[in-house]
């Protein structure tokens, strides 16, 4: 069931997932905009709206103002926002106590986690996104480990201290106790600025097929693919804490309810290190945060599938 | 000659051995006794006639689910134009190279950590496969000499693979190549039944008057069933032809052919009243084989105990197809799931490559094939149905009909047709029990009842 709308008010509006947002100005159409408000209150939908750097003009805020919302902004929009995009130039900037989006490569991360981890004790959640997940190979499941560790050491630092940081890669795992993945298409949905439909922002950055549109209908066809149910991977799989990114699915396997060998291996690194971290954080609260994490001898739940 | 004699002799003494084992301890034999070849030669002539004479597999349904099918589409190009066919990019420019074919090889061959299986069929299909006989003779050729020089483990359990029209089944070159493997062949030859139902189809290819095929094809079936005495063949029925079922299966039966593989096509061609028409050929098709005691030693396979069952959601909830644990290549080196997903195959959807010949194969484009099961692609009516079993759908179809592009929706298309079967199909048991146990014969029939090969993909 669809819970949650994203608007993009801009073609570069900010992005603040893997994608890359473009370079050339188009924001939506008022009237667009005006249909998304009122469609999100028809549907009885959340409303994210994600925010370009440029300035829109009054009348676009008199819209935005009308419906409960959230929003998504880069840096310079900080003041308004209630999650802010940061890239890693940014970081040393990040404002304090922010809910915070921290868009970093591979490589970045495996070289410099020192410098991501100078943000948890600013911000209360930081969540990293890995910009270039296309680049993660079975080579670099130590690195990728080790890097995280590194982040958990900081982690357990300010959990120490008493500031319970929020990593989404590294604590909600700890704090969850079934699936929480974007669910793109099952129940958010994005609203871009041609008018038209898309699971999520990617897909539209992307140029792939359209869901509808605002003026016509939002006519997702096949959306029980985009649930837990119907991936027969995921929903045997307990890294609850994974993306599940139907966009990655589509790119790496060409179906939305199909992970990739990748999302996998990295998401069960994550869930390694995290289920460490839960052990540390135990002996130093005295309790496990949520349940206790299971030990598991793969990275890769496919491999259990199959046997 | 006199090597391949020999090491025959040897093998056959040696059942427990492994072929390569035994075939080197008889090249040294054979040298210290005195009969000089050079190496080289050596090792071609014995690993090709020992491939095509020591591990001869009998039975129908060979190594069914242990084998690893490897297809090479050898060419898009076919004598016929078969209204049914699903194929809707044949042309005569795609033929596949040797060049290409040889990579297919290397690359799987030397690949034995991830083809596992413990035999291969290697697969060859068209279009026409026998269009491109001088070819397929040389890669068969290179299978087997490369399969023995590697030590492979398919070795010592292969099978080559054909389903041809049968028109040039007799010519020279292809009379020439079955005698040189023999033992290691399947050959299927595509009738569709009596004269006026094989000709509604399938005809010949070309501009003029419709000119069916069914003569240029008949006159090879004593041929085929003489060096294939259990062939069985492939029967196709679409709507237009569903009032010939009967007649084509018993005629068929009395051309010699024990075993009739025949399905409806999985597309969306089906009108009203097709189901109640099928239903009562079906019917009267039941009459015969029980009438005039068929069911001893033909089989047919719209007729099987295990259909028409309902299916639990978790113990039956594999896939039907076998796309994805299959491998297929192209003249373009691309390889697919199955040939089903080729673009010579697909109506309306791009095609789905999951690597090539070049770079090997995208095992995250493996991963949906893999991971598909009945319950996830199936909408609520079928997860319910009450006669379920048997029910087959096609991944391709399935594919190509789907609403987006995915593998996850099945299609429906066949759903009161095989409900129809059903209903004849228990008509059919009830019937043929009834009658033995009648006749005091249900314990003969149960302990020499015929099989016949799973439902075609």
């Amino acid at each position: 069931m669809l819970k949650y709308l994203t608007v993009l008010l801009d073609d570069t509006s900010v992005s603040f997932c893997h994608y890359s947002e473009r370079n050339r100005i188009n924001p939506i159409t008022l009237d667009y905009l005006r249909k998304a408000v009122r469609f999100a209150m028809l549907e009885n939908l959340n409303v994210q709206f994600v925010w370009p750097a440029h300035q829109l003009p009054e009348e676009y805020k008199d819209v935005i103002a009308s419906i409960d919302h959230t929003n998504i902004a880069p840096l310079s929009l900080t003041e308004d926002a209630d999650i802010t995009v940061l890239s890693m130039t940014e970081f040393h900037q990040c404002p304090d106590n922010a809910n915070v989006v921290a868009r970093i490569t591979l490589q970045e991360l495996i070289e410099g986690a020192d410098i991501l981890a100078s943000l948890f004790s600013k911000a209360n959640r930081v969540n990293i996104v890995i910009t270039n997940p296309d680049d993660f190979h079975d080579n670099d499941i130590e690195a990728y480990r080790s890097a995280l560790t590194k982040l958990s050491e900081t982690i357990y630092n300010e959990w120490a201290s008493g500031h319970d940081i929020q990593v989404n890669l590294l604590t909600d795992r700890m704090l969850l106790t079934e699936m929480n993945n974007c669910n793109a298409g099952h129940e958010s949905i994005t609203l871009a600025p041609d008018g038209r439909f898309y699971a999520c922002p990617a897909f539209y950055y992307g140029n792939d097929k359209c869901l509808g549109s605002i003026d016509e209908e939002l006519d997702i066809k096949n959306q029980q693919l985009f649930s837990l149910d119907y991936s027969p991977i995921c929903r045997k799989c307990d890294a609850w804490h994974c993306r599940r990114c139907v966009w990655l699915n589509k790119k790496y396997t060409f179906e939305v309810n199909t992970p990739g060998h990748e999302q996998c291996v990295m998401s069960h690194i994550e869930r390694q290190v995290a289920r460490e971290l839960s052990l540390r954080i135990k002996n130093l609260h005295g309790f496990t945060p949520g349940e206790e994490i299971k030990e598991l001898d793969y990275l890769d739940p496919f491999d259990i599938l199959q046997k | 000659m006199a090597v391949r004699m020999a090491v025959l002799d040897l093998v056959a003494g040696h059942a427990h051995m492994d072929a390569k084992t035994a075939v080197q301890g008889h090249v040294m034999v054979l040298v210290r006794g005195g009969v000089w070849v050079p190496a080289k030669e050596v090792v071609q002539v014995v690993a090709v006639d020992i491939a095509t004479n020591l591990t001869k597999q009998t039975g129908r349904s060979w190594q069914h689910g242990l084998a690893k099918n490897v297809t090479f589409i050898v060419t898009k190009d076919c004598q016929l134009a078969c209204k049914y066919c699903y194929l809707v990019g044949k042309n005569d420019k795609e033929r596949l190279t040797w060049e290409v074919a040889k990579s297919a090889i290397d690359y799987i061959l030397s690949r034995e950590s991830i083809f596992t299986e413990s035999s291969v069929i290697w697969d060859f299909i068209g279009g026409e496969p026998f269009l491109e006989i001088e070819l397929i003779d040389r890669i068969c050729d290179y299978i087997k000499t490369e399969m023995y020089r590697l030590n492979h483990h398919w070795f010592n359990s292969y099978r080559f693979s054909f389903s041809t029209n049968g028109i040039n089944y007799d010519s020279p070159k292809v009379q020439e190549f079955i005698s040189k493997n023999r033992q290691h062949l399947s050959i299927g030859i595509t009738i569709d039944g009596t004269k006026r139902k094989h000709d509604l189809n399938r005809i010949w290819k070309g501009d003029g008057p419709e000119r069916g095929s069914y003569n240029d094809v008949v006159r090879n079936i004593p041929l085929w069933l003489q060096q294939f005495p259990d062939g069985g063949t492939k029967v196709t029925i679409s709507s237009a032809d569903i009032a010939y079922i009967k007649e084509s299966v018993l005629h068929l039966y009395e051309l010699g052919i024990k075993e009739v593989n025949i399905n409806v096509v999985f597309e969306d061609v089906w009108k009203e009243g097709d189901d109640a028409l099928f239903e009562q050929q079906l019917l009267e098709l039941a009459d015969e084989i029980i009438d005039k005691d068929y069911y001893y030693g033909h089989a047919c396979s719209f007729f099987a105990e295990y259909i028409g069952k309902p299916l639990d959601s978790v113990k039956d909830n594999g896939n039907w197809c076998g796309a994805g644990r299959m491998l297929a290549v192209d003249a373009a080196g691309n390889f697919y799931p199955c040939t089903r997903f080729a673009a010579y195959s697909l109506r309306d959807k791009k095609p789905i490559i999951i690597g090539n010949v070049r770079d090997g194969i995208d095992f995250n484009k493996l991963r949906p094939f893999l991971t598909l099961d009945r319950i996830t692609q199936s909408p609520q009516k079928c997860r319910e149905c009450e006669v379920a079993s048997g029910c087959a759908w096609c991944q391709g179809e399935n594919y190509d009909a789907a609403d987006t592009d995915t593998i996850f929706q099945r299609s429906t298309a066949i759903c009161k047709m095989h409900k129809a079967r059903v209903r004849a199909n228990n008509y059919y048991w009830n019937k043929l029990f009834r009658k033995l146990e009648m006749e005091g014969k249900r314990d003969e029939f149960e302990s020499n009842r015929p099989k016949h090969n799973s439902p075609i993909c």
